[in-house]
């Protein structure tokens, strides 16, 4: 019996190894902000001091800005970059919200995973976090919303054009979790919350603000650029290796239009 | 012999079973890397040409996808992974054709990856192209292919033996992560009972508070702290004297036969050249072509290559006569960047030749594309005279499949190109 319950459990053993290490298994969606990211640093993955870029946009005509030592940094139209730490809770301001003149919203932004992009394309590939006019109508009439940005996996993409303007989402029950719901869709990096929460008669105090943790500013990058015209094809007979390899003159090349087709 | 105490047993089972329900968690699912390759069963030899003319194509043959494929045994392969020096020599990459040995040099200045993880990670940031994974991709008698997976490109080619033949290209990585989200709306209610739990907390900062009152000593602790760290700002002017100025010049433009990210000598001769080795793995991430260090040369002259292993004292020299009969496709692909932005487009060059001693015919290229690649329209060329053919494949994307013409002579080539939009 005892060499059975040590087999048995050496299994269940192997059986978590084998799992994927992106999956939150004691995390849930509804936990206070930053817990979340805390425990992600305790994985052991290079997460502690780097600051991930994260692309925030909010609709035309909206100004957003991040929490800075017990203030608010200058608003920036419509976009901006900001690197910010894992496991820290950002706290942010937009303003000059259409079609809600004078009011203002506070959310918030958890990096709970980074990105590994080649070494100088940090900021060409950051986070992109996209609030929807929708979003603040739901939070300017008492609504809470929690979204979780997860990184898709490619085999099990969906085969439709990404649309830049606007970040896919799926909605989920009030009573579901969205931490483990993006957890099987993908692998979670960031979490933003949004909703109910005002400044209180104490001002920008430490709790509203999380701590102002420290954050770095980058330059924004426009979207994807225009296709580039696509030029013809020459390829000529090489006249030092011709004995290697026949092509065809420039003119003999067939298209797609042509005899390839 | 252990015996369990009558009384002790139950506490036995309890903690058995704790132990598994501690241990189990979800996600018990096996990644889908580790489903490879089903073995089909080699479709029967072609009618044997006693005469030995080149094959022609007999029937257009249809791509049967690999989730179309009926149920099989499976087996696991278990592919060494990359080395952790740059020195270091790998066989069989996961990049690679399996079948051709690879030399990977793995940069000890790329980004962090976990211990156990073979290739690119992590995986879901990249988009892959390439290559014969899982099922092993083969032709059937009726010149249908079947073991076809997502981001698949083989080429298949017919001997003068009457023999069908499959070849897998290198493995093209792109960096292209895309982001979606999941979305919860709550009501107010919920919204305030959470930041009652937050406040919860704060009775902690109470007791704290206590304690600093009564250690008055503290405060005098801080303020010398509070010094150290101020210092002059003098110093740094000086270091800006020895300033250089450097002149960065990038070419505006290219003209010329073949793509800028094109120019290899073996996309432009089909032969490699090892000063190119290490541009190539960086397009390609493979490693089809050959080394030549200080310790080790290998000369091919004519049919007959000629290995000469030498070391700083003694030498051997080794000969080798091969067998005449020896047809083999290799396939290159490349792309035009390494890393793209949903949006942006990425143009692929396959480069296919006949590195056997003798004529090859009905060489058909195929790629089926991954869901996020979609394949622009009247994009795809061919600098041979052939076919091609579009299929969609089960992730609504296509299969790309070129058939070319004419039978390739030994160490004839050709290049096909294609644009693909990612999405």
């Amino acid at each position: 019996m005892l060499l059975a319950c040590c087999l048995a459990a050496a299994l269940a053993c192997t059986i978590v190894r084998a799992q994927p290490p992106q999956v939150h298994h004691f995390d849930w969606g509804d936990q206070p902000p930053g817990m979340i990211g805390k425990a992600q640093l305790k994985r052991g993955r290079p997460l502690q001091g780097y600051f991930q870029p994260v692309e925030i946009k909010v609709p035309p005509g909206a100004a957003v800005s991040v929490a800075s030592a017990r203030s608010f940094s200058p608003p920036r139209d419509h976009a901006m970059i900001a690197g910010m730490l894992i496991g820290e809770v950002y706290r942010l301001k937009v303003t000059g919200i259409p079609n809600h003149p004078g009011h203002e919203v506070f959310p918030t932004i958890e990096v709970i995973d980074r990105l590994y992009p080649p070494a100088d394309q940090l900021v060409r590939f950051p986070i992109p976090v996209q609030f929807s006019q929708q979003e603040f109508d739901l939070a300017l009439s008492g609504k809470y919303l929690v979204r979780v940005i997860y990184v898709e996996d490619p085999e099990n993409a969906l085969p439709r054009p990404e649309d830049p303007a606007a970040q896919r989402y799926f909605e989920v029950r009030p009573e579901a979790d969205v931490l483990r719901a993006a957890d099987d869709l993908g692998r979670p990096v960031a979490i933003m919350r949004m909703g109910g929460r005002v400044p209180g008669s104490e001002g920008l105090n430490d709790e509203f603000l999380f701590g102002a943790p420290p954050w770095v500013s980058h330059e924004h990058m426009p979207d994807a650029p225009p296709p580039a015209p696509h030029g013809e094809v020459e390829l000529q007979r090489d006249s030092v290796r011709r004995d290697t390899l026949r092509l065809r003159p420039t003119a003999a090349v067939p298209g797609i239009g042509e005899s390839i087709r | 012999m252990i015996v369990a105490h009558p009384t002790r047993l139950p506490r036995f089972l309890l903690l058995a079973g704790l132990t598994i329900v501690l241990c189990s968690c979800r996600g018990l699912t096996p990644g889908p890397q580790r489903m490879v390759a089903q073995q089909q069963p080699f479709p029967p030899p072609m009618q044997a040409n006693s005469t030995h003319a080149p094959p022609i194509r007999q029937v257009t043959p249809q791509v049967v996808l690999a989730s179309a494929v009926e149920a099989a045994p499976q087996r696991v392969a278990i592919r060494p992974q990359h080395g952790a020096t740059s020195s270091h020599i790998v066989q069989n990459c996961p990049h690679c054709n399996p079948r051709i040995p690879c030399l990977v040099t793995v940069d000890p200045d790329e980004p962090w990856a976990p211990s156990g993880t073979d290739g690119r990670w992590p995986h879901d940031e990249y988009l892959y192209d390439g290559g014969d994974r899982n099922l092993e991709a083969r032709v059937r008698a009726d010149w249908s292919v079947v073991g076809l997976d997502m981001e698949d490109t083989v080429g298949h080619f017919d001997t003068v033996e009457g023999e069908t033949r499959v070849t897998a290209s290198n493995r093209v990585c792109i960096y292209a992560p895309r982001f979606a989200s999941v979305r919860k709306v709550v009501s107010m209610a919920g919204h305030e009972q959470h930041i009652f739990a937050t406040g919860v907390d704060s009775p902690e900062k109470l007791i704290l508070h206590e304690d600093t009152q009564i250690a008055t000593t503290s405060i005098q602790r801080h303020a010398p702290r509070g010094q150290r760290v101020a210092r002059p700002a003098g110093i740094f002017r000086e270091r800006l004297r020895t300033v250089g100025m450097e002149n960065v010049r990038k070419p505006s433009g290219y003209t010329g036969d073949l793509l800028p990210y094109e120019n290899f000598q073996v996309i432009r001769h089909g032969q490699f050249d090892q000063s190119e080795k290490a541009r190539l793995a960086e397009r390609t991430e493979a490693a089809v072509a050959w080394t030549h260090d200080l310790a080790v040369q290998v000369l091919l002259s004519g049919q007959t290559p000629l290995i000469d292993t030498h070391d700083l004292g003694p030498q051997q020299v080794y000969t080798f006569q091969r067998m005449p009969g020896r047809p083999e496709l290799r396939v290159v692909k490349i792309a035009s960047v390494a890393n793209a932005r949903p949006g942006e487009f990425v143009e692929f060059t396959l480069r296919f030749d006949n590195v056997g001693d003798e004529v090859i015919g009905n060489v058909t290229l195929i790629d089926n594309l991954t869901p996020r690649l979609e394949y622009v329209p009247e994009s795809a060329e061919c600098s041979l005279s052939g076919d091609f053919f579009s299929q969609v494949n089960e992730g609504s994307s296509l299969v790309l499949r070129w058939e070319i013409h004419d039978p390739l002579q030994p160490g004839d080539g050709g290049i096909i190109r294609f644009r693909c939009k990612v999405r």
